[in-house]
């Protein structure tokens, strides 16, 4: 769109003369009937590296790790059996507190670190086979410039 | 509108007939549609799938097939070549031509049921046999017209095209590149020639719905690959991802306001362009990471509605008899992008309404231009002046055809 004339009385007829034109006249090497390919993302969906941020054992972790319920909840009901419950269990959580506390910082550090090395090997496998495909689109487009400038050379001798 | 008194007959010569959906039976069909308001009207339809003589009635039209077994005239040419006296022309004595008409008679049952019919006019509808024009034209001195209906330019410049159009009362054409065509042949050459600025009508109440509900992907473009579903294929080079990495991003205010998005919790100032495929049955709305497919039929109606609120439609099928989706886009003000040499493009030059591509780099170029809102206003207004003028008057074109077809002055003349 830059390339053409600022005024052009908007004539659809014109427009397209002028861009033939242009791009006859263009001193850019880059194919005119080359089409660009398509991007890779499709490619990499249908990659056969599963995620492993997706694993079923560290979807379980994601899910397990909190102990926070079970340390507050104290039983229901109001029957004696009930009520003798209730006091077991306040007994266990006020003696066992501490040991509790540190168990539960020390699942969501392992929840914690399982969970950033599993996106890390994702990031590291997906950034290895994106930069693949950039390596090899880049290939591709120079390729194809390569193969212009050569026929442009053919046509001045 | 409906008068009282048919005035007159006409007979319709085509291969276009039948319940299959192409341009040139449409056209037929619409023209004959609109004739019978006026007229009584035969169709002769010279059927290549029929074994044997019919007649019968297909609506309001008595219809007469004749089988029309391609391979004849090939053989009819040969046979005339096999039976030429050596080293002489092709004329044959009348003993050797009686034989010859014997074996082919397609032609001449065609003539016969014109002599039994005797209508007024006759209508070469898509027909580039060279029918012996003097014989249905007859001693009534028919009016005989001519509706090409060319799907390449290149047959209009056969000789059997040239010589009915030399010899027609009336040629009407169905794109302005028929029309200059005939409007560039010799003088001696040239009848009178008129557009049949065919009348299209389209639901538009049908398609207020933006998008069969899904608002995710707006703004959009409209890619048709295949349309109706079961036409010829083409190849998958231009793909929607190349497309929507083409055409970029559009800011909000580049938008009408009533495709905005606002699925999302914060507008965004810049929409990245989706591109609507319709390809056959397969239609999808994607962009650089989405795919949706549509579950919608693959009818005209819902094709209105993508070119209803696409930004500019893409036509990637080549030539047609008439363009028709072309047409209906420019209707709903959405400008277009078509091959160059096809009707399609002839519509979208003389409306000064889209771009037209040779290949597929040029196409990119294309659609790097119509991004731009204030070209894409500006087409979309000249085309609806030009729907709006050639395309929209049903009333208009029926009586437009009936007076070029029989002119009211020669009907008074005849009676």
């Amino acid at each position: 769109m830059d390339d053409l004339p600022g005024e052009i009385n908007l004539d659809a007829s014109i427009i397209v003369e002028r861009l033939r034109e242009l791009l006859e006249t263009s001193p850019v090497e880059y194919p005119r009937n080359w089409v660009p390919q398509a991007s890779f993302d499709d490619l990499l969906l249908r990659s056969d590296r599963d995620a492993i941020h997706l694993h079923p054992a560290i979807h379980h972790l994601h899910h397990r790790w909190d102990m926070g319920s079970s340390r507050t909840n104290s039983g229901t009901g109001k029957g004696p059996k009930a009520i003798l419950l209730k006091i077991i269990a306040r007994i266990i959580n006020s003696s066992m507190d501490r040991y509790f506390t540190e168990e539960q910082e020390f699942r969501v550090a392992i929840a914690q670190s399982i969970d950033a090395l599993a996106y890390r090997i994702d990031e590291v496998a997906g950034s290895d086979e994106r930069e693949l495909l950039d390596t090899i689109r880049t290939d591709l487009l120079s390729l194809s410039k390569y193969v212009d400038e050569s026929i442009d050379q053919l046509k001045d001798r | 509108m409906v008068t009282s008194r048919l005035r007159g007959r006409v007979a319709i010569i085509t291969s276009f007939w039948g319940e299959t959906e192409s341009e040139r039976i449409a056209i037929v069909r619409q023209v004959a549609g609109a004739l019978a308001l006026q007229f009584e009207v035969d169709v002769l339809y010279l059927n290549d799938r029929a074994e044997q003589r019919s007649s019968g009635f297909d609506s309001v039209f008595a219809l007469h097939t004749f089988p029309l077994n391609r391979p004849q005239s090939d053989q009819r040419s040969l046979l005339r070549l096999a039976l030429s006296p050596k080293g002489q022309s092709t004329e044959l004595p009348d003993y050797l031509q009686t034989l010859l008409d014997d074996q082919v008679e397609q032609i001449g049952s065609v003539n016969e049921q014109i002599d039994l019919l005797n209508p007024d006019a006759v209508i070469l509808c898509g027909e580039l046999h060279p029918y012996d024009l003097d014989r249905i034209r007859g001693e009534q001195n028919r009016r005989i017209v001519f509706l090409p209906m060319s799907e390449m330019m290149t047959d209009l410049e056969e000789n059997a095209a040239q010589k009915i159009a030399a010899f027609a009362d009336q040629i009407i054409v169905t794109h302005p590149g028929e029309e200059r065509v005939f409007n560039d042949l010799p003088r001696a050459h040239s009848p009178r020639v008129a557009s049949l600025d065919l009348a299209l009508s389209i639901n538009r109440a049908a398609t207020a719905d933006t998008l069969f509900g899904v608002r995710f992907f707006q703004p959009f473009v409209l890619l048709i690959r295949n349309f109706p579903p079961g036409g010829a294929q083409f190849d998958h080079d231009i793909t929607h991802e190349i497309i929507t990495a083409v055409a970029g991003r559009v800011t909000r205010s580049d938008l009408p306001e009533e495709s905005w998005r606002f699925t999302d919790d914060e507008i965004p100032d810049e929409l990245p362009i989706s591109v609507a495929e319709v390809d056959g049955e397969s239609w999808i709305l994607a962009d650089n990471v989405n795919m949706l497919p549509l579950p919608v039929n693959p009818s005209r109606v819902n094709l209105w509605r993508l070119m209803a609120h696409a930004l500019f439609t893409i036509d990637l099928r080549p030539t047609q008899t008439f363009g028709r989706e072309t047409i209906e886009s420019l209707m709903f003000d959405t400008p277009v992008i078509v091959p160059d040499g096809s009707a399609a493009m002839e519509h979208a030059r003389k409306a000064n309404a889209g771009l037209w591509f040779r290949n597929n780099g040029e196409l990119l170029d294309c659609v790097r231009i119509m991004t731009d809102r204030s070209i894409r206003d500006r087409f979309a207004r000249n085309g609806r002046d030009y729907v709006n003028k050639h395309h929209q008057d049903m009333d208009g074109f029926v009586e437009r055809i009936c007076e070029l077809v029989l002119p009211r002055a020669e009907d008074q003349r005849a009676s």
